[in-house]
């Protein structure tokens, strides 16, 4: 009897949970990617694009229904997100949920408007909706962006952003922009979202740093996600191409990239260059002078490189001499790019996209007086410098370049 | 023989107690509460509640030390059969009110964020219900139910701000004094019955096995809770930065959604809301068990185990009052601002009539 009352105790506390959450695995449609894009005509309307998973593919369940594509892609106009979230289900059969939704992609007609921040700012009141969600403008429309990407390789769209997320990360051409961030950048600093495209313009300005659609490329996947896109105050307001955005992220104090490969001229051929991996070993030393008029900004970065490439096959490694010219050629080559990239900010954006405006936080006591002090408005005007202390940390498994052993005089057949 | 259960509990689990009263505090809406009030320097109101408080905390430890009686016996003696019951009643009042306030909170919490579909109605049902059930089992099993999870929930939370690491940046931690120190210190004193709550807990001195532990464990538990609720204070201030933390609704549960572990298990919060639920029982059944104290002692009644069930009937409809959450955070700042000073002078008038009334016998 006693047993029988523990059974029974035990097997309803099964009932305790309801039914009135129930999610049943089989009846959820996924959505992993989501697009946003401008109306043309209602300009308070907004196009949403779902792109929703489908579970089968790529699992071992995959079985009798081979033919089924790896996703659904619906689109559909309504005044905001949480709307067509509810009237895709006159085209969607399962239930749309958004637990797995991890990549926003908005279309950088609408990230120019007035409209965008009002969208992203009402996006997060549904409680699905996670601050981690990667923050992606697509050149195009965000709609022929998801459509446009299928990537070969990663049958699976939202394995496809995760892979790539890492890569941001490693490499820093793209910034690893999220929601938080978004939200945590919204008083005049300048927030960096990861900038794509499906549309190609081939063989623009080659070997100075690429903005997404301009990296010459020939097979592959359709899509090419490199450079930022640049929003003050909730607005898109520019662009910066790959290696200016890895120049943004060296030069915060918390910098998550830590390892780049660079090119620079040759100090002694200046027809060829020279590749290096550049590695942040330290963080970047910031001081800030705030009591002058205009405020002094001084930066020391050290880095330590890693020879990769030697195009002129120039001995660096053994001679010393060509060692020191190499070291100086390429520090003052990284503070002339990088000084013209804060020019930029400066004279373009008219504020940061580096975070110094946390390290201005820190010479005030209140908030208010950080906020009367108006940073941006100060870093307009201010007087910038950067040092690189570079090191040659190796040249790599080659102690000399292998040079051609040509006899003097004539060519052997 | 060796008598296992005599009722009462040891210095462990007293400690327990309270850190499951006070020091989870960050996990509810008392961070919405102290992030408007101290803005980015949040984390400092618990400390300096902390200090303001000092006084008081030592006032009322050597007080039940000189007369080896729990707190309510305390106000009857000190202050006389009538003033003693007003006292009482008025403890009750306060207290009945922010522990309805908080179920609805709570559910709120849930309804908002997990289990939209359900009906308020019975996620605080089902809150009420957990906790009545351990708050039945008497004041030993809350104690070693607090004692026995508590291990595990340091576990947890050290895994938390382990694996939400990444998001943080120290500079969210500027200006260091936020509103300002004179502001963040008028603010704490405001908002001290976050932490002066725990004067109640000493009801249960009669309780503990040793009169000594009772002290010990009470002075580091509450040192315990405030160093452990201002901890998880910067954590999300770095996490989110001000004003964004602010505008959160339930920082905590929208921190928890951070935690990945590698690239599969990317939603952990459930393990985190799992054993949130568990904590918010323990926590309401300490509350539960507290009021019954305060009501039994005020009617005279021996059995107090019986009231149990329609003060928690009670608690449940009247939580269900309030429209939305919004308006709870509008109850619990009048709450608490009262019973701020209120457990503040408490405390200050019974050390007075204590020192009046020796006075008097010379």
């Amino acid at each position: 009897m006693k047993r029988l009352v523990y059974a029974f105790t035990v097997s309803s506390l099964f009932l305790l949970s309801g039914c009135w959450d129930k999610a049943e695995l089989e009846e959820q449609a996924y959505v992993v990617v989501m697009g946003l894009d401008q109306h043309e005509e209602d300009e308070n309307a907004v196009k949403v694009t779902f792109q929703i998973a489908n579970p089968q593919v790529g699992s071992s369940a995959r079985g009798d229904e081979a033919d089924e594509p790896p996703s659904d892609i619906v689109t559909l106009v309504a005044s905001d997100v949480a709307i067509a979230k509810e009237q895709v289900h006159a085209i969607v059969t399962r239930k749309i949920s958004f637990r797995h939704l991890a990549t926003l992609i908005v279309s950088e007609k609408l990230a120019r408007s007035d409209q965008h921040h009002q969208l992203i700012a009402s996006l997060i009141i549904d409680p699905e909706v996670r601050h981690a969600m990667s923050f992606i403008v697509s050149k195009e429309e965000a709609k022929d962006f998801i459509h446009a990407n299928k990537p070969r390789l990663e049958t699976r769209p939202h394995k496809y952003f995760q892979f790539m997320r890492e890569r941001w990360r490693e490499i820093g051409y793209v910034p690893d922009s999220n929601l938080n961030r978004y939200f945590q950048r919204l008083g005049g600093e300048l927030f960096l979202a990861a900038y794509a495209t499906a549309e190609k313009n081939n063989a623009q300005q080659p070997r100075k740093g690429y903005l997404a659609g301009e990296l010459p490329q020939e097979g592959g996947d359709p899509v090419q996600i490199i450079g930022s896109a640049v929003f003050r105050y909730g607005k898109m307001i520019g662009t910066l191409n790959g290696r200016e955005t890895r120049t943004a992220l060296f030069l915060r104090e918390q910098s998550f990239v830590r390892n780049a490969m660079e090119t620079f001229t040759d100090p002694l051929n200046e027809k060829f260059e020279i590749s290096a991996r550049i590695i942040e070993a330290y963080d970047p030393d910031i001081k800030l002078n705030l009591k002058k008029n205009p405020i002094e900004i001084d930066v020391t970065i050290p880095v330590r490189l890693q020879m990769v490439s030697d195009l002129s096959l120039t001995d660096y490694s053994t001679n010393l001499k060509n060692q020191t010219r190499l070291k100086k050629s390429i520090q003052k080559q990284l503070e002339k790019r990088t000084m013209e990239m804060i020019k930029k900010t400066q004279e373009e954006y008219q504020s940061e996209p580096f975070l110094w405006y946390l390290n201005a936080r820190r010479h005030f006591r209140t908030l208010k007086e950080y906020e009367a002090f108006n940073w941006s408005e100060k870093y307009k005007n201010a007087k910038v410098s950067v040092q690189y202390e570079v090191e040659i940390a190796n040249f790599g498994e080659q102690t000399k370049p292998a040079k051609l052993r040509k006899p003097k005089g004539g060519h052997e057949s | 023989m060796i008598k296992l259960n005599d009722g009462k509990i040891g210095a462990k689990e007293f400690f327990a107690m309270i850190i499951f009263m006070i020091g989870i505090k960050f996990k509810d809406g008392t961070p919405e509460l102290l992030y408007e009030a101290g803005k980015n320097a949040a984390w400092m109101m618990p400390l300096f509640s902390l200090v303001f408080l000092l006084v008081p905390f030592l006032m009322l430890l050597s007080l039940l030390k000189k007369h080896q009686t729990g707190f309510l016996e305390l106000i009857f003696k000190l202050t006389g059969n009538h003033v003693g019951s007003i006292l009482i009643l008025l403890l009750f009042v306060l207290f009945f009110g922010s522990v309805t306030v908080n179920y609805r909170s709570h559910a709120e919490i849930i309804s908002t964020l997990f289990f939209t579909k359900t009906p308020v109605a019975i996620l605080v049902f089902v809150i009420v219900a957990a906790s009545l059930y351990i708050a039945y089992l008497g004041l030993e099993t809350i104690g070693r139910i607090s004692w026995l999870i508590l291990p595990t929930f340091f576990a947890l939370m050290i895994v938390l701000i382990a694996f939400t690491w990444r998001q943080i940046n120290w500079g969210f931690f500027f200006p260091i004094e936020g509103p300002g120190l004179a502001a963040v210190l008028r603010e704490s004193v405001k908002h001290s019955a976050i932490i002066s709550e725990v004067i109640l807990l000493s009801a249960l001195y009669p309780f503990l096995q040793k009169e000594r532990d009772f002290r010990s464990s009470f002075s580091i538990g509450i040192v315990f809770s405030c160093i452990q609720l201002a901890v998880f204070l910067v954590l999300l201030v770095l996490v989110f930065d001000f004003p964004g933390v602010a505008n959160i609704n339930f920082p905590y549960q929208q921190l928890t959604r951070f935690v990945t572990i590698g690239p599969i298990i990317s939603h952990a919060e459930g393990l985190f809301l799992g054993f949130w639920s568990i904590v918010t029982a323990i926590h309401f059944a300490i509350y539960l068990i507290l009021l019954v104290f305060l009501f039994a002692r005020l009617l005279r009644l021996k059995e107090n185990a019986r009231l149990l069930i329609p003060l928690a009937g009670i608690i449940f409809f009247l939580s269900l009052f309030p429209e939305n959450v919004f308006q709870l955070t509008e109850y619990r700042k009048a709450y608490i601002a009262f019973k701020s000073w209120f457990a503040f002078c408490l405390v200050i008038l019974l050390w007075v009539l204590d020192k009046w009334k020796g006075w008097k016998r010379q």
